[in-house]
């Protein structure tokens, strides 16, 4: 059973508290990403859960059994390092059997096993070498086999690809996900990039300041962000909040101030007059207005052209807004641009930043 | 560009031409400057003669530091003390080094006269053969004085001699006394062993001490296995050809006596197996009462046992009292050796000089001063007379004794020979040889160091 | 001076020259030609005292041969090797290695056992020397003897007994910080996440040690082991001090029977033979070593 629970899981380092409170659930056999800026603890939490850092208050469960005590190597856990922590003096077969060989299995077994490994990864011919002689992708891949040769259940991810160029992560994400369908472990996977949190995770967790700020399925997450936080982590580019105050409350729709504009919005249980807001949306669900009516009239501040797509920088009321236009588009820096909120995918964030109630 | 502008300004060189000027500069300024401390250097000239005297020992200094304003008088010169390292092997060891590189004082003294035939070899002393000859104190000199003042291969003389070390069994005489052990002359080696183990039986302390072993260093030789060996059956250590005889018999006989000794617990074997190995023995159990016999000099009454010594004996006049070192087959001897000859370097710039002190420096007046301080007796037989003599009550007697004394002749490779020695009783103490093995060792690292030509290989 | 303009690339070139000649010219003078005037002397009966004190002549390679077949050479051979063995690769490694692990972990007063460690190497080689002869002094009254008597033990001769043992102690005592501070370095370079690797992938504590932290400090104990068995080897004073090379030559490292040849009998030639044949195998035991850390990483 790999079933990993976290529960009231507190974390200090002396006086300092690292991890405050976090209550986490990755069922067996779930890709979960821990995602989150840096400082937020995200490292701290794998540590905890793989057993190199002990737990101050809290639980922490695996198959139903508390492990809060339990020593890293009886854990049955793997764990795949940000800087890979290859044993320098091993070759990539040794680095790979040593925990095999740990348990003294025997020498023709954990041949086997590595071969084995080293197939499912493509580095049967880098087995003789020593990490000093491999490019970092290899090293990454060797780090990888480590793991998973032991087959266990649960094996953890720490920022493993942060230290690879962009074409390599692709690449990497894609053996990683591979592996997860073929041995269908529990997997935890920390990073500070969203997108491959997004692109990764059966679940993701979004962490902040030591406490979690979401959990949820990725489309969740982009589609119904709890707060302002969350909200704008992910999502590339990041969602626009525009700082609003509530004019008009009641009936079924409100008005909202936003500098010296105004716009409608939906009525939200949660609106009161007066109340400051803020509305968060999506470049892609904003749209140039074509025909003079607007919800915003802005001005362009910069244009991004990719080609496929163009993302326009604009300042509406002293306030950043991105769009994103389909393919290409005819502007200059300094046109007036009036554009258009797509109401359904509008969010409304209060002063404290939480979500608020429909 | 113009060529030849630059070729003739080096200043107009940007960088390089600067840099080479200021290089060449400095050259200049260090060549001056060292040119005036190497001219700083040379001696001054003129006026007076500056003779140097190196002396080590406090007890010395003292006794040169009194001399040294009436002989600058006398020979209207002016003389530099410099002092040298305490210990004995230190101060030779540098006093070597600096005669071998030239540059050691103009008198200095050799500690023993089995090292004036290595200097005298070495070139380092200049021969005072014929200013000993023209010097009135000459004749005054004990017999032994003015042989051991030779050195063995060339029979001239390359010291002035001042001091004499006479040495003798030195034994309890209340403890012997008290136990009912006859404190007679002992006749012959045999006489003297049971001595021994009649001290032994009865006190159940240490009997002798013949000093031995490598930490005792030249010890072993000087005041043990000599005094030994003169009493012999063949006590001559040179050949004619003047060569170590040191497969005869009378080293065998040495070595044997020390084997008896130690195999029969005569005498005490742990202390000489380490470091300093004359404190416990001498500075200890002797005036503890734990070993009755010791050979020692005139000077053990003084530093050894003396009432400003480490451990004095109260009453050390009745307490202790002498033997002579009696032969192996009978007879008798009292142990001499000129210790502490004044020598004169042979590069001494000023050799006339310092012959002229090196004489002054065996007067009846210094060697009374240095005899006084040291507990040595002086070389000269006039010396009775002097008023200062009557104090020095405890060398009287060795005095008297100055014509009959005797010594052991030992020629170039001395220091060799004496650590030899040294190895040789060590292998005895430690039980590693037997006394015909010892004497083996003995030969072969005299051989093996000094080369085959130093000794003579029959056992005649 | 300099007739023709100099390209930047000499001029640069002519100044390294000078700025290094005064270090090379120290280095030739007191190093190199004293090794080369040695090699020179080794091939003479050169002597202090004595006849070849005033002409010494050229005996070829007499003082060599009179050297191999001299017992008393071979014996101060094995005991150096013994002494050095003992003393620096054992010794001081192994005392050296534990102070490096026990004293990087956070425990009190570290800072006193840092001193304790470090402070017999401060100590001037001829005062450890009389230290210890106090400690091993013979009688009820020396140290050592004081304390095992606590424990029923009789007052033993310690430099008599045990000599060769009792020398390696105190050698051993006075270098363990040498190995301790270079041991503690080439630790510090060992990067934790390989330990928690090694934690997670399942293997105690005396796992990690002896199949990673051992293996991954190779280079540093190959450099301790060099530089620990030349400067030993090269011992003197304190073992002169102690036991003057006795009891019966058993502690006459190749020093101190250099020293006896030299300045007991005051030949120089046969000491500057013996100085040779050290400097050679000195030189032996370095290559040996480079050639083994080449291998190793």
């Amino acid at each position: 059973m790999s079933r990993i629970e976290l529960e009231g899981v507190w974390k200090s380092f002396g006086d300092v508290e690292v991890i405050k409170g976090v209550d986490i659930v990755v069922e067996q056999g779930e890709f979960a990403v821990f995602v989150g800026p840096s400082g937020c603890g995200k490292s701290t939490l794998l540590r905890l859960v793989a057993g190199l850092e002990s737990i101050s208050k809290g639980e922490f469960r695996l198959g139903g059994k508390r492990m809060n005590e339990v020593s890293p190597d009886r854990r049955g856990i793997a764990m795949v390092f940000q800087s890979y922590a290859l044993y320098p003096h091993m070759t990539v077969a040794d680095n790979i059997g040593f925990a095999l060989s740990l348990k003294k299995i025997p020498k023709p077994e954990i041949r086997k096993r590595v071969e084995e490994v080293a197939a499912i990864l493509r580095m049967e011919d880098l087995l003789a070498r020593k990490p000093v002689e491999l490019s970092g992708g290899q090293r990454q891949r060797v780090a990888i086999g480590r793991a998973i040769v032991k087959r266990p259940q649960v094996i953890l991810f720490d920022e493993p690809l942060s230290n690879l160029d962009a074409m390599l992560r692709v690449q990497m994400r894609a053996e990683i996900q591979r592996l997860h369908q073929e041995f269908g472990s529990t997997i935890i996977y920390v990073t500070h990039d969203q997108v491959e949190a997004l692109t990764m995770a059966q679940k993701i967790v979004v962490l902040q300041g030591g406490a979690v700020a979401q959990i949820g399925a990725p489309m969740a997450l982009y589609k119904k962000p709890e707060n302002a936080f969350v909200a704008q982590f992910i999502g590339s580019p990041k969602m626009n909040l525009l700082p609003a105050q509530i004019e008009r409350a009641g009936g079924d729709s409100c008005v909202a101030r936003i500098g010296m504009q105004a716009i409608s919005i939906p009525a939200r249980a949660g609106f009161a007059s007066g109340d400051e807001i803020r509305i968060g949306i999506r470049p892609e669900h904003i749209r140039v207005s074509k025909n003079g009516q607007s919800d915003l009239k802005s001005s362009v501040a910069l244009i991004e052209r990719l080609g496929s797509e163009t993302y326009l920088h604009l300042e509406a009321e002293h306030e950043p807004v991105v769009v994103r236009i389909e393919g290409d588009m005819q502007a200059d820096v300094g046109d007036e641009i009036g554009i258009v909120f797509d109401r359904v995918h509008c969010h409304y964030f209060n002063r404290s930043g939480s979500s608020v109630a429909a | 560009m113009n060529c030849n502008a630059r070729h003739k300004d080096p200043a107009a060189y940007p960088g390089g031409g600067r840099t080479m000027g200021r290089i060449v500069k400095s050259v200049r300024y260090a060549a001056v400057l060292l040119g005036t401390v190497l001219a700083l250097q040379s001696p001054v000239t003129g006026a007076q003669d500056v003779i140097r005297i190196a002396e080590h020992r406090s007890v010395r200094l003292d006794a040169l530091r009194t001399l040294v304003p009436d002989i600058e008088r006398e020979l209207g010169i002016e003389i530099r003390v410099v002092e040298y390292p305490s210990p004995a092997l230190d101060y030779f060891t540098k006093l070597v080094t600096e005669l071998r590189s030239g540059n050691a004082p103009d008198v200095f003294t050799v500690p023993r006269d089995q090292q004036i035939d290595d200097l005298a070899a070495a070139g380092y002393l200049a021969d005072m053969s014929e200013t000993l000859a023209a010097w009135d104190g000459y004749e005054a000199l004990a017999p032994l004085a003015r042989q051991l003042a030779k050195a063995t291969f060339d029979r001239k003389s390359y010291v002035v001699p001042s001091i004499l070390a006479v040495e003798q069994l030195y034994y309890r005489k209340d403890i012997l006394e008290r136990h009912g052990i006859s404190t007679d002359q002992p006749a012959d080696w045999q006489d003297l062993l049971d001595r021994g183990r009649a001290i032994r039986d009865k006190t159940g302390h240490y009997a002798l001490l013949f000093p031995a072993g490598l930490t005792w260093g030249t010890g072993a030789y000087t005041e043990g296995f000599r005094h030994l060996l003169a009493g012999s059956s063949d006590p001559l250590l040179l050949s004619d050809a003047g060569r170590y005889r040191l497969r005869s018999a009378g080293v065998r006989d040495a070595l044997e006596f020390y084997e008896t000794l130690i195999e029969e617990e005569l005498t005490p074997i742990e202390p000489l197996l380490s470091p300093e190995p004359w404190i416990i023995p001498k500075y200890e159990m002797f005036p503890a009462g734990e070993l009755l016999v010791t050979t020692c000099g005139t000077w053990c009454v003084v530093f050894d046992w003396g009432p400003n010594s480490r451990n004095p004996i109260p009453d050390l006049e009745q307490r202790v009292a002498t033997w002579d070192m009696p032969g192996k087959h009978g007879g008798r001897h009292v142990m001499a050796a000129l210790v502490y000859g004044w020598a004169v370097n042979q590069k001494s710039r000023s050799r006339v000089r310092a012959r002229q002190v090196a004489l002054r420096l065996g007067s009846v007046d210094a060697s009374i001063a240095y005899a006084t301080g040291l507990g040595n007796v002086p070389a000269r037989l006039d010396a009775k007379e002097h008023e200062g003599f009557a104090a020095l009550v405890h060398l009287h007697d060795a005095h008297a004794q100055l014509t009959r004394a005797s010594a052991v002749q030992t020629t170039v490779g001395s220091s060799t020979l004496m650590a030899g020695v040294a190895r040789a009783t060590e292998s005895l103490l430690t039980g590693r040889e037997d006394a015909a093995g010892a004497q083996e060792l003995l030969f072969r690292y005299v051989s093996n160091i000094l080369g085959d030509e130093a000794v003579e290989a029959a056992a005649r | 001076m300099v007739g023709m303009t100099l390209s930047y690339e000499a001029r640069k070139q002519l100044y390294l020259r000078l700025l290094m000649a005064p270090a090379l010219l120290l280095m030739a003078g007191l190093i190199v030609f004293p090794a080369f005037y040695a090699i020179a002397l080794s091939l003479t009966n050169e002597a202090l005292l004595g006849f070849a004190a005033r002409d010494s002549s050229f005996v070829g390679l007499r003082n060599f041969t009179r050297l191999f077949t001299d017992p008393l050479f071979w014996n101060s051979l094995k005991v150096t090797l013994i002494f050095v063995i003992g003393s620096a690769v054992i010794g001081q490694f192994a005392f050296g290695l534990l102070s490096a692990l026990c004293l990087r972990r956070p425990i009190r007063f570290k800072a006193i056992f840092n001193s304790i460690i470090v402070l017999p190497n401060a100590v001037p080689e001829m005062v450890v020397g009389f230290i210890w002869i106090s400690m091993y002094a013979t009688g009820e009254y020396g140290t050592l003897n004081r304390i095992v008597g606590w424990f029923g033990v009789e007052p033993q001769q310690w430099l008599f007994s045990f000599p060769l043992m009792a020398i390696i102690i105190v050698n051993t005592w006075r270098g363990i910080a040498f190995a301790m501070i270079l041991l503690t370095s080439g630790l510090e370079s060992i990067p934790k996440d390989v330990y928690e690797a090694a934690k997670v992938d399942g293997a105690t504590d005396r796992q990690i040690f002896f199949r990673i932290t051992l293996p991954m400090l190779m280079p540093t104990i190959f450099l301790y082991m060099f530089v620990s068995t030349v400067t030993t080897f090269a011992i003197f004073g304190l073992v002169y001090t102690l036991s003057r090379g006795g009891p019966a030559n058993s502690t006459e490292i190749i020093g101190i029977y250099i020293y006896n040849q030299s300045f007991t009998a005051f030949q120089l030639g046969y000491g500057a033979a013996v100085a040779v044949v050290s400097l050679v195998i000195s030189m032996l035991i370095g290559v040996f070593y480079v050639r083994a850390l080449k291998v190793k990483i």
